[in-house]
């Protein structure tokens, strides 16, 4: 019967992460999003970090178009992926940002826990591509990806999937 | 059955069908929504969910399946159907037989499991590891002191000598070139100017080391005073390097350059380090999922324990449906032969002995039709045997009546019943004892005991019996009956009635001696008369004294000729009695004409008549009849005191058997037993002056009307002598 938690894991331990800070701004050509995410470490995540275990948060950011009389219109969806991997050889924490368009090393854990925990600058659509006076709104929310575990233990021990964590839906309205 | 249990697995097979579409369209979903987020290859997802899948889909399939027969079993156990017993405990004892070692192994697997896995995890191993790794450390760390320490020192010299001047070029090349030589340094890099001024110096036995290409972060960093590090890591081997600020002579806070010293570190002994490094963090790794692990031991140990239960129960299931479906048939089989369907067959094909157990009840099945149709053939037989020997019995006019050997009667056909005058469902299987009267018991015994002195195994012997107040002269043969080995079977007692040809041999022997008599003597009796008359008319009056003599003998010799002559005349009457003439008539009435003669000559005697007035016209010659009943009321009359005597006269009808029937019954001093056989048979008389004719000539006339004449003694006293009529059919009352 433990196969059945594995198809659906669970979503939540302990601290209930959330999204916070959110920011949606824009830049010179571009609508983006700043964001920090909170609650986001346990201690056994940690334990599972300085064991090597590279951890990976995905972040849904979706920008939408308000509509009143129907569905509101998907207008731009990005997916962002942070991961963090400690060498223990080197005692370096590698973290890479925005789907690897980023690589830092940091030699101290809470540094690289706090660059993992932000968003910075995501670019989410071009300035064009909007109109004015027309609401729109950003939806994020951020997913901790577990599947990361030598001999696909994840898959197989329905208690890792504890560590897993899904935020809320977070909205923060753009202003043009 | 069969069809409603193909059904049942047609159902059976649907639902596996949908299972198994909708564990697909849930495999697509699980795979669709996490794809994006997978570090895995596709295929290895597919793989793994699918297993994954595959096995839930095992576990509730057996499950259900399991469940479900064993629910059934229980149900079917509790309605105490054929069989249910049986598979109880089979599949009791395949769940017995393949627990307890499944237990067993469970709890030994488990430990050994346990007791591996902490060794695994054991102190001695994790400290070696981190030691290693530490030591792993420690060189890095100390490669990367070293290289921050010389890059700082040659910093400090070049500081100090102000080689960093561009006039003293040369003086800095060398300084390089010494150190680089000297710490046996990979690499040595002095940059000013911001990258713009470059020297180094290059360790000849590494050429393949390249420059550390400084990132903004490490400028800013090192330009700000710091002294850093870095490693690169490159196809090749890691390349460390420690930098350091050099500083201006004339203002030692302003930076005006970075040493970076590198050393190299060749692949083989990266990869070495990896390895150690890598073990490291699995086994970091492992000794975090340590209790997860163990727990997933656990759950599939016990998954694996209830799979071989659930299939040891399954087997049993299936082992015993395959025995007791087999004896269930068996038994239904069995049961409807029982009630009778011979035709029915089993229909199962296996190779087995309940294959040869099926096979050879087919086959008495089908020798208990074949006897069975032969011992119905041989009934049908046997019943138109016996029908016909009933036939033959009844149509025979010898009564037949069979005794076995324990005096039970069994057989007695019609002529016997009407001869006899008997209800054979009176008599019928009872002892004979029982059913005969003490007068024809002595007949019995007398002829059983005569025939038992004969020693023969038959005996044939005329007598006459009373029946029912009727004279019946029969013919008796009894024949004793033994079976092939001598043994005592019955008896068949066979009557001949010979009362009509008796009676018919009688009448006409006496018509003929009437006739003789009539003729012999009645010839001489008119010269005899004659010749008297003559004596007396002649001599009578001459003989003087002696005349009165004479004058009484010749009278009496006439007178008694007279009597002779009448005497005479009542023969010759008998020997010519009429030939009946029946017609039509009313009984009633010539009985009533035949007593009004009485009434007025017997005043003193009462006379009663009843008559019964549905009485049908029958055939009679009413002359006859009435001569019949003249004779009757003349011997009730004789029979009766003269003084009181009562005389009933009665008519009746029996409708059943259409026979009207006449009765004279007197109270006078009645007949004995004995004379009543006789009382038919002429010259029979008790009176003194009867001829002994009269009943003789009731007889004979009765017998022309079909009818018959019987006696029988009256209560209290006197007799009823009774003569009945057959009516024609068609006739009506009335």
């Amino acid at each position: 019967m433990c196969y059945l938690f594995l198809v659906f894991p669970l979503s939540s331990y302990g601290r209930k992460a959330s999204i916070t800070d959110i920011v949606v701004t824009d830049s010179a050509d571009h609508t983006t999003v700043y964001a920090r995410l909170a609650n986001c470490f346990t201690k056994r995540m940690d334990s599972a970090i300085l064991a090597g275990v590279p951890i990976t948060f995905t972040f849904f950011i979706d920008l939408y178009q308000e509509r009143s009389q129907w569905f509101d219109e998907k207008v731009s969806s990005v997916v962002v992926k942070q991961t963090i991997k400690y060498d223990n050889l080197k005692k370096l924490f590698y973290v890479s940002l925005m789907d690897g368009r980023t690589e830092s090393e940091f030699q101290d854990f809470d540094g690289a826990k706090k660059a993992m925990a932000e968003l910075n600058g995501i670019a989410l659509v071009p300035l064009k591509d909007l109109h004015k006076d027309t609401l729109y709104y950003v939806m994020i929310k951020a997913k901790l990806d577990s599947r990361q575990l030598p001999m696909y233990m994840e898959y197989i021990l329905f208690i890792v999937s504890l560590w897993d964590f899904e935020t809320d839906w977070h909205r923060q309205n753009l202003v043009l | 059955m069969s069809s409603q249990g193909a059904r049942r697995r047609r159902i059976e097979l649907t639902i596996v069908f949908i299972t198994i579409f909708v564990i697909a369209i849930l495999i697509y979903f699980e795979i669709h929504l996490t794809r994006k987020e997978n570090i895995l290859p596709i295929s290895n997802e597919i793989l793994i969910f699918g297993l994954i899948n595959i096995n839930v889909i095992l576990i509730l399939l057996l499950i259900f399946l399991i469940v479900r027969n064993v629910v059934k079993l229980v149900f079917e156990r509790r309605r105490g159907i054929l069989g249910s017993k049986l598979r109880t405990k089979l599949v009791a004892a395949f769940v017995g037989l393949s627990l307890i070692p499944t237990a067993i192994l469970f709890f030994v697997a488990i430990n050994f499991f346990l007791f591996s896995i902490e060794n695994w995890f054991n102190i001695a191993i994790g400290d070696a590891l981190n030691k290693t790794v530490e030591v792993a450390q420690v060189y890095y760390q100390q490669t990367i002191n070293n290289a921050k320490y010389y890059a700082k020192q040659i910093s400090a010299d070049i500081t100090k000598n102000r080689l960093y001047d561009l006039e003293r070029d040369e003086y800095l090349k060398t300084l390089i070139d010494q150190r680089q030589n000297n710490y046996k340094l990979g690499l040595l890099e002095v940059s000013f100017n911001n990258q713009n001024r470059k020297l180094f110096a290059k360790d000849p036995d590494n050429p393949k080391i390249v420059p550390m290409s400084l990132t903004p972060k490490m400028q800013e960093d090192v330009l700000t005073g710091q002294e850093i590090s870095a490693v690169l890591s490159t196809e090749s081997g890691d390349v460390i390097s420690g930098m350091a600020p050099v500083y201006s002579y004339m203002s030692p806070a302003e930076v005006i350059g970075i040493v970076i010293v590198s050393y190299y570190i060749p692949k083989s002994m990266v990869d070495n380090l990896g390895i150690i490094s890598k073990t490291s963090e699995h086994y970091r790794q492992f000794t975090l999922l340590k209790n997860p692990m163990k727990f997933s031991y656990i759950i599939t140990m016990f998954t694996v324990t209830l799979l071989v239960i659930f299939s040891a129960t399954w087997f049993g299931l299936v082992v015993a449906k395959g025995i007791t479906v087999p004896i269930h048939d068996l038994a239904e089989a069995t049961d409807r032969v029982a009630r009778g369907e011979l035709d029915h067959q089993i229909n199962i094909v296996a190779n087995d002995e309940i294959g040869v157990l099926v096979a050879s009840f087919n086959k008495m099945t089908k020798d208990l039709k074949r006897s069975k149709e032969g011992l119905e053939q041989a009934n049908i037989n046997l019943e138109q045997r016996r029908k016909y020997m009933e036939t033959v019995l009844g149509n025979v006019s010898a009564g037949v009546v069979a005794i076995d050997n324990n005096d039970i009667i069994t057989i007695i056909n019609k002529a016997a019943e009407m001869m006899l005058d008997i209800k054979t469902e009176k008599v019928l299987h009872r002892k004979y004892q029982e059913v005969l009267i003490p007068e024809h018991m002595a007949v019995v015994d007398e002829l059983y005991q005569e025939m038992k002195e004969g020693g023969k195994n038959f005996i044939e012997k005329q007598m006459e019996l009373m029946l029912q107040g009727r004279v019946l002269t029969i013919l008796m043969t009894i024949t004793l009956i033994q079976d092939d080995d001598g043994h005592y079977m019955g008896l068949v007692v066979v009557f001949e009635d010979l009362t009509q040809i008796r009676k018919a041999e009688r009448s006409a022997a006496w018509r003929e001696v009437a006739r003789r008599m009539a003729h012999e003597i009645k010839n001489p009796l008119t010269p005899v008369q004659l010749s008297a008359q003559r004596l007396q008319k002649k001599y009578g009056d001459s003989l003087g004294d002696d005349g009165a003599v004479f004058h009484e003998c010749t009278k009496t010799i006439i007178d008694q000729v007279e009597v002779l002559k009448n005497l005479v005349n009542a023969f010759s009457r008998y020997a010519r009695l009429p030939v009946t003439n029946p017609v039509l008539g009313d009984l009633n009435e010539v009985i009533s004409e035949s007593v009004v003669l009485f009434l007025d000559a017997h005043k003193e005697i009462s006379f009663d008549v009843q008559k019964e007035l549905e009485i049908p016209k029958l055939n009679l010659d009413s002359e006859q009849i009435k001569r019949v009943m003249i004779n009757l009321l003349d011997n009730a009359v004789a029979a009766v005191n003269k003084e009181n005597g009562h005389i009933m006269i009665r008519t009746s009808y029996d409708k059943v058997h259409k026979k009207a029937k006449v009765e004279v019954a007197d109270d006078g001093y009645g007949v004995p037993y004995s004379y009543k056989a006789k009382m038919f048979e002429p010259y029979f008389s008790t009176k003194r002056s009867g001829t002994g004719l009269g009943l003789a000539i009731v007889s004979s006339i009765i017998s022309d009307h079909h009818g018959h004449v019987s006696v029988r003694d009256n209560s209290p006293t006197g007799t009823i002598v009774a003569f009945e009529l057959p009516v024609p059919e068609g006739t009506d009352a009335g």
